[in-house]
């Protein structure tokens, strides 16, 4: 099997790859901004702490 | 050996576990996946009796719909321990959850809807399989924004775990949409979900690309579980001392 008959998937490449794709995408997002997330948290908690400290000073 | 179960209910403990646990998932994920996909496009036929290439959809479809229900059962799993024993990190693991399942709708949703123009011709049809599993999007987006609207972590927890509870009436309905013993009472479009006769490779496939959703959906609810944790734990004494040994 050739790579272009492999895309092309009989005619239904479009389907299928659309169906792969779409799911990579989205659980790619979802990590994506998960992991975002977390860091602006982080410095969001470190940024008061610090605030704080000045503040207890 | 005996593990003491209650000390992991509290999020100090389960924070850095999560993140420990984080890694391992995430690499058990890829390499399934990839494992399951060259399996199911290298492996298996490429024509069926009744369909073509197109039911290569099935390797993603499938564990989708599963997840997309698991992942709801596991919500209300949660959401019930938060409510019996009153634990906080019980309500957060369930939110945390939430949108992954979520996610999983959509996809089994969308493939469902490729899948279907493929081999019935059409996107979409209100059969009782595709309004089930549409309503059960619906109670997740339901349970998210109840969440998100009550300022009170405390309530916001018990109302959306009780809604949790109620919308779990869907899932048997999402199940026996297709798998009625009396196939003239429900007379769906989409085929019973019946493992037999299935091919042993598309089956080998499609279990295995369930197995790397499975890990997805332990990966991503335990990343977003941390962030829950973080925020809503900021002012104790562990997340102030983990943040200064980090600056």
């Amino acid at each position: 099997m050739s790579i272009t008959e492999f895309f092309h998937m009989g005619g239904f490449g479009l389907f299928i790859w659309s169906s792969v794709g779409v799911t990579f995408a989205l659980m790619a997002i979802e990590i994506i901004v998960v992991k975002k997330q977390h860091g602006t948290i982080s410095k969001r908690l470190t940024r008061m702490l610090r605030m704080n400290k000045k503040v207890d000073q | 050996m005996s593990i003491n179960w209650f000390k992991f209910s509290s999020p100090a403990t389960f924070y850095p576990l999560a993140g420990k646990l984080i890694p391992i998932f995430g690499v058990l994920t890829a390499l399934i996946g990839i494992f399951g996909l060259y399996w199911g496009f290298f492996q298996t036929p490429d024509v069926l009796t009744d369909q073509k290439q197109y039911y290569r959809i099935i390797f993603i479809h499938v564990p989708a719909a599963w997840m997309s229900m698991w992942l709801y059962v596991i919500v209300v799993a949660w959401s019930l321990i938060g409510l019996i024993f009153n634990a906080r990190l019980a309500y957060m693991i369930a939110a945390a959850v939430a949108p992954t399942g979520a996610i999983m709708t959509v996809l089994a949703l969308f493939t469902g809807a490729v899948w279907g123009k493929t081999s019935w011709g059409t996107w979409w049809d209100w059969d009782p399989r595709m309004t089930s599993e549409l309503i059960l999007l619906f109670i997740y987006v339901g349970y998210m924004a109840l969440r998100s609207a009550i300022e009170d972590n405390r309530r916001s927890d018990r109302a959306s775990a009780v809604l949790a509870l109620v919308g779990l009436v869907c899932i048997p309905v999402i199940f026996w949409s297709v798998n009625c013993p009396d196939p003239n009472q429900c007379a769906a479009l989409h085929q019973s979900s019946s493992m037999s006769g299935i091919e042993s490779n598309i089956l080998f496939a499609m279990l295995t690309m369930t197995v790397s959703f499975w890990m997805y959906c332990f990966l991503v609810p335990l990343m977003r579980a941390r962030n829950i944790i973080l925020e809503r734990e900021h002012d104790t004494a562990w997340v102030t001392e983990m943040l200064e040994v980090k600056k």
